[in-house]
């Protein structure tokens, strides 16, 4: 590897003293002159038929300018399988479904007008509850033309449709060797039920979008997503507008976690602006991001494993239930990858995997960090403490036994490379081993501890492009279209600029998520920016370079090969050396070339998987991997659960900066307590009963443990294929802490809990129920 | 489902006295509310529970905002007193922990300097935190009312879930609670229903005053916060103790008792077989902590 002074540095954040200081802004602080604001009415039944809708009084109402309904919206709809009109039609599908929306000159005015609009609808049965609605007669259909509907472009195929199960959305299927053979040739066969209820992202900043009309017909829209040309791309769709029509612009992203990838918000909001002709800011209330704001599916799963004596894992069955909701969302591809999660840390040499996306009428559902593999994981990081225990062996020794291990292939298909999970299970547990005793059991308190593993796919087939643009004052400005959604990817960007050009940071400037001046960029999901996004950087300072060069080496009269760019200055062997500004005019342009402009292109690895055994060759792009260990107190009389230490190690390719590193462990860590013992959404027949802060808790950091008592550890394997060896990390980071302190828990207690969030009354009626039985 | 909306307008009204206050209060009956800290009441109006017209503020009110102790009269806490200044009055930590222990645990620190203790009281919620204790130490509290004045236990401010005893024009001005008599010892002892931070799934305050010769209880006072429709006395358990010498089989009964007579119901935060369960223990150790110190004094 090649001298560098920037990578794998503790560079502050770009932004992190615009951000302390509450100068970043938000696309939630944007105010235009001339400004509407936007509402809109939502469906009171969880399965309807619209038989009316008047909104004669509203458009008279003081301060409303504009009024939509679902005759206003185009045909085309959204969904990776496309089911749902950005206004319902004719039919609501859950509780909380917008079917029109109202522009007025003041929040409240909107409010008002909403409440007078009359819908007529005839309630239709609904059905609630996933297994029942993938029953072959099921009490409902929920889409009856789902056979009908358009598929989104979409790098690999969603697989079959199941005409005898008339709600399943999408049946993903993986076959690899033989599985009901190898459950007959195992010693041991073991299998359990578990369970991952619906979650919200909880992201500070709401979903939100403010659309202006141009003076072209066209439309500016700021957008808060993390899914900048994805938006265009499917707006320009939705608005009926040529792409040279619309611009998507982002500024900073107050946290999506995936959950700012629906479309509806910014459609509506561009939809009053083209009927108003105004501005229209559109921000959803904290309670409308709970019924609309694309919550993670709630996932049963059936794991059943079949073992040697030795603890060798020959066999492994999978059965994947999601409750999609009203519509697929994204849970179609959920259901589909979900699978890279279930192979991707075990070498299992028979496979089976049934992943069922199911339409219920609970809300839609969609990404959620992880996408499938925080479900995953917690079931089989779950299971594999249970063989452990049933083995009577080591847990940590069983799993360092399956690993996989580089070069193997996997259930998959695809050869295991960059493998850092045993490093990271090593690193953890000499931790959680070495780290100073803390209390015993004390009183009714009981000390228990627990370590899991956990891998975080990276999808294949995806496209970044980033640009590279040199100043005369050898600034190197970064055009770039991931969104900074306080990952850190603008200072990891700029980290591999500054390297490339062998200078300092601050000689670096970022231009981002502006689809009218930086290019394009996939999305920024699946943990895929450093190393897409960097690939694509390392490519344009090379083109911006070759420039340089090309120029440098006619006015040194020296063959460019010889020359060396740094800190500004091209320098020569010998003494000779010209500084980029003086590649300039006086005039600020460069003779013969303009300016210079790198470009870089880079494209994940592609490859088609077989539809029938869901194999291929390179279905995933890279595996970050981790463990995370936790130490748990437990009170038996109240079931009151207290982390006191939590750690994570993680394989994420080479570091590009350790801290963001570690912000991103410590954030998972958090977000990962919250999954485990406290998050749910509670739905009752459709109704979302907990759509508050109030209701739904997430962790604070009284939640947490102290500062000496966490740790962020790093075991970098790195990757051939990654800028300077990286990989990705972003969404790992919360994997494996449901299932580690679900072990602590078990450690302390003997309590077993198979569905989350691990509440105190769970505790407290497993403990009731090992009281009675023994 | 019932949406938040943006608040609906309103007028605010500064009164100069608390009986223009009680006037103002009578003369607009449901039109008019009383806003302290606002930390429910703004919620409320979000989610269009209330729609007053004019908000009535009290902070023109000085004496509204005044913690005083005397050995005779005991400690009075003007209504407009926050959660904050209870949790750091010294007189109260001094002789009335479990009152700035209750208060502490309100909320977070936003909540604790907007919150005022007038407002949990009148807000009339199960799981009011600074009730039980204070309930426990026999707080009385005294309303003004447009004509008249009125004193009332604190006990019998609650009607049910979110609703008081206050009529029309009146405000509580002052919550008083008496000086208990040596060798007592009085605790809150609170399960939050998730996260560290959370409403109470169950609170209970308790109150024992034990004679120092014999070590049987005088005065026993069991409250119970979050499991029935407002903070209730358990009154056989109390007179379970009241005159025995408690010992851990009687403790036990007494918890049993309390758990019998908790009415909690089920909601997203806990179940009512937990919070049942809950109460037994948190009574058990309620009781076991309050003889600590009554011992002790
Ligand atoms: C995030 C959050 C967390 C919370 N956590 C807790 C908690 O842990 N424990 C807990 O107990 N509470 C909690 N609360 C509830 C609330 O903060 C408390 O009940 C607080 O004490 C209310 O006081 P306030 O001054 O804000 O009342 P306001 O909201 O101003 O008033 C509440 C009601 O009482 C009436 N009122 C107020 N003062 C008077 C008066 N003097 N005379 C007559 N009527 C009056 C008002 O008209 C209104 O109806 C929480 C609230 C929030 C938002």
């Amino acid at each position: 590897m090649k001298e560098s002074s920037m990578i794998g540095k503790n560079v502050p954040r770009l932004d992190a003293l615009e951000k302390v200081t509450g100068k970043a802004k938000y696309s939630v602080d944007l105010n235009l002159p001339g400004m509407l604001h936007a509402k809109v009415l939502r469906s009171p039944f969880p399965h309807a038929r619209i038989i009316h809708i008047d909104t004669t009084e509203a458009e008279k109402a003081t301060g409303v300018k504009a009024v939509i309904t679902g005759r206003d919206v185009s045909e085309e709809k959204i969904g990776f399988i496309r089911d749902r009109y950005i206004l319902a039609r004719d039919r609501v599908r859950f509780l909380g479904e917008a079917v029109a929306a109202v522009a007025a000159d003041k929040v409240e005015a909107a409010e008002e007008a909403l409440e007078l609009i009359k819908v007529e609808y005839e309630e239709l049965p609904g059905v609630f509850d996933a297994e029942e609605a993938m029953k072959p007669n099921p009490p409902v259909v929920i889409h009856p033309d789902l056979y009908t509907y358009a598929l989104a472009p979409n790098p690999t195929p969603l697989y079959r449709f199941e005409p005898d199960m008339p709600n399943v959305y999408i049946h993903r299927q993986v076959l690899q060797g033989d599985p009901e053979r190898a459950f007959r040739d195992a010693d041991m066969v073991i299998e359990n039920r578990f369970f991952m209820p619906s979650a919200q992202h909880a992201a500070i900043e709401p979903h939100n979008a403010i659309a202006q009309p141009e003076p072209d017909g066209g439309l500016t829209i700021w957008i808060s997503t993390h899914q900048l040309y994805l938006f265009k791309l499917n707006l320009c769709r939705l608005l009926g507008l040529p792409s040279s029509k619309l611009r998507v612009v982002s500024l900073y992203i107050g946290g999506a976690f995936g959950g700012k990838s629906g479309l509806a918000v910014p459609a509506i909001a561009g939809l009053l602006a083209s009927k108003s002709r105004r501005p229209v800011k559109f921000v959803l209330n904290r309670d409308e991001v709970f019924l609309d704001g694309n919550n993670r599916e709630a996932m049963t799963l059936c794991v059943k494993d079949g073992i040697r004596k030795d603890g060798t894992l020959l066999a492994r069955q999978m059965r994947l239930i999601l409750d999609a909701g009203g519509y697929s969302g994204t849970t179609a591809l959920v259901a589909k990858n979900a699978a890279f999660g279930a192979i991707g840390t075990y070498n299992v040499p028979n496979f089976k995997l049934d992943s069922y996306a199911v339409a219920t009428n609970n809300p839609p559902t969609g990404p959620h960090r992880g996408f499938g593999s925080t479900e995953v994981v917690w079931a089989i990081e779950s299971q594999m403490n249970m063989i452990a225990e049933k083995l009577s062996m080591d847990p940590m020794e069983i799993r360092r036994k399956n690993l996989l291990r580089e070069g193997v292939v996997d259930s998959l298909g695809m050869v295991t490379h960059s493998i850092g999970a045993g490093e990271c299970l090593d690193k953890i547990s000499d931790w959680l081993g070495t780290v100073p005793a803390t209390p015993q059991n004390e009183g009714a308190w009981r000390k228990g501890r627990g370590i899991a593993l956990c891998n975080k796919y990276t999808i294949g087939g995806t496209d970044s492009n980033v640009f590279v643009k040199v100043h005369p004052d050898s600034t190197l400005e970064v055009r770039h279209s991931a969104n900074e959604i306080g990952q850190g990817c603008d200072t990891v960007l700029a980290q591999m600029a500054a390297n490339e050009f062998a200078t300092s940071i601050d000689k670096v400037k970022i231009v981002s998520c502006d689809t009218a001046i930086t290019p394009y960029e996939e999305a920024t999901v699946s943990s895929r920016i450093t190393f897409h996004a960097g690939n694509a950087l390392l490519l344009a300072c090379k083109d911006a370079k070759n420039q340089i060069l090309q120029i440098a080496s006619k006015k040194l009269e020296a063959p460019s090969d010889s020359l060396e760019i740094k800190d500004g200055v091209v320098y020569c062997q010998g003494d000779k050396a010209i500084r980029i500004v003086d590649l300039f005019s006086p005039k600020g342009f460069v003779p013969g070339g303009g300016e210079i402009m790198g470009r870089g292109v880079f494209s994940g690895p592609r490859e088609n998987e077989d539809p029938d055994t869901g194999q291929g060759k390179r279905p995933v792009t890279y595996y970050a991997h981790g463990a995370t260990a936790v130490e748990v107190l437990v009170n038996i009389e109240t079931g009151e659960i207290k982390i006191t230490r939590i750690g994570s190690c993680f394989d994420m390719g080479q570091p590009i900066n350790p801290k963001l590193c570690e912000g991103q462990m410590e954030g998972g860590m958090g977000m990962g307590i919250g999954g485990a013992l406290f998050e749910e959404i509670v739905f009752d027949k459709g109704l979302t009963r907990n759509a508050s802060f109030c209701d739904y808790k997430i962790p604070s950091s009284i939640d947490f443990p102290t500062k000496e008592n966490v740790i962020s550890l790093i075991a970098p394997v790195l990757h051939s294929e990654g800028p300077y060896g990286a990989k990705g990390l972003g969404e790992g980071s919360l994997l494996a802490v449901a299932p580690a302190i679900a072990e602590a828990i078990y450690n302390a207690t003997g309590v077993r809990i198979r569905d989350l969030p691990i509440t105190k009354e769970k505790i407290l009626k497993g403990l009731n129920l090992l009281r009675s039985s023994s | 489902m019932i949406y938040l909306k943006s608040l609906p307008t309103f007028e605010y009204f500064s009164p100069q006295s608390l009986k223009e206050a009680c006037s103002f209060l009578k003369a607009h009956e449901n039109g008019a509310k009383i806003v302290a800290g606002g930390t429910d009441l703004l919620i409320d109006m979000k989610y269009r529970k209330v729609t007053p017209r004019y908000l009535v503020g009290l902070r023109t009110l000085p004496e509204l905002s005044r913690v005083t102790f005397g050995d005779q009269e005991g400690l009075r806490i003007g209504a407009m007193v926050t959660h904050q200044e209870i949790m750091d009055g010294p007189i109260i930590n001094e002789k009335f922990k479990s009152i700035a222990l209750a208060c502490s645990q309100v909320g977070t620190p936003q909540i604790r300097n907007m919150g005022t203790v007038g407002g949990n009281v009148c807000n009339a919620a199960p799981s009011a935190d600074s009730v039980p204790p204070l309930m426990a130490y026999s707080a009385t509290v005294t309303i003004a009312g447009a004509e008249s004045d009125r004193v009332l236990p604190l006990e019998e401010m609650f009607i049910g879930p979110g609703e008081n005893c206050l009529k029309a024009g009146e405000i509580l001005a002052e919550i008083r609670v008496p000086v208990a008599p040596p060798h007592t010892g009085a605790v809150y002892v609170r399960l939050p229903a998730r996260t560290g931070k959370d409403i109470a799934a169950v609170g209970v305050a308790v109150l024992i005053t034990l004679d120092p010769t014999s070590g049987a209880c005088n005065d026993v006072k069991i409250v119970l916060g979050a499991v029935a429709p407002t903070p209730i006395r358990s009154r056989k358990a109390e007179a379970a103790l009241n005159g025995e010498k408690p010992g851990e089989d009687l403790i036990n009964r007494a918890a049993l008792l309390s758990a019998d007579e908790a009415k909690p119901i089920s909601d997203v935060r806990s179940s009512l077989d937990y919070r049942t369960e809950m109460v037994r223990v948190l009574t058990g150790q309620a009781l076991n902590q309050a003889l600590a110190i009554a011992r002790a004094s």
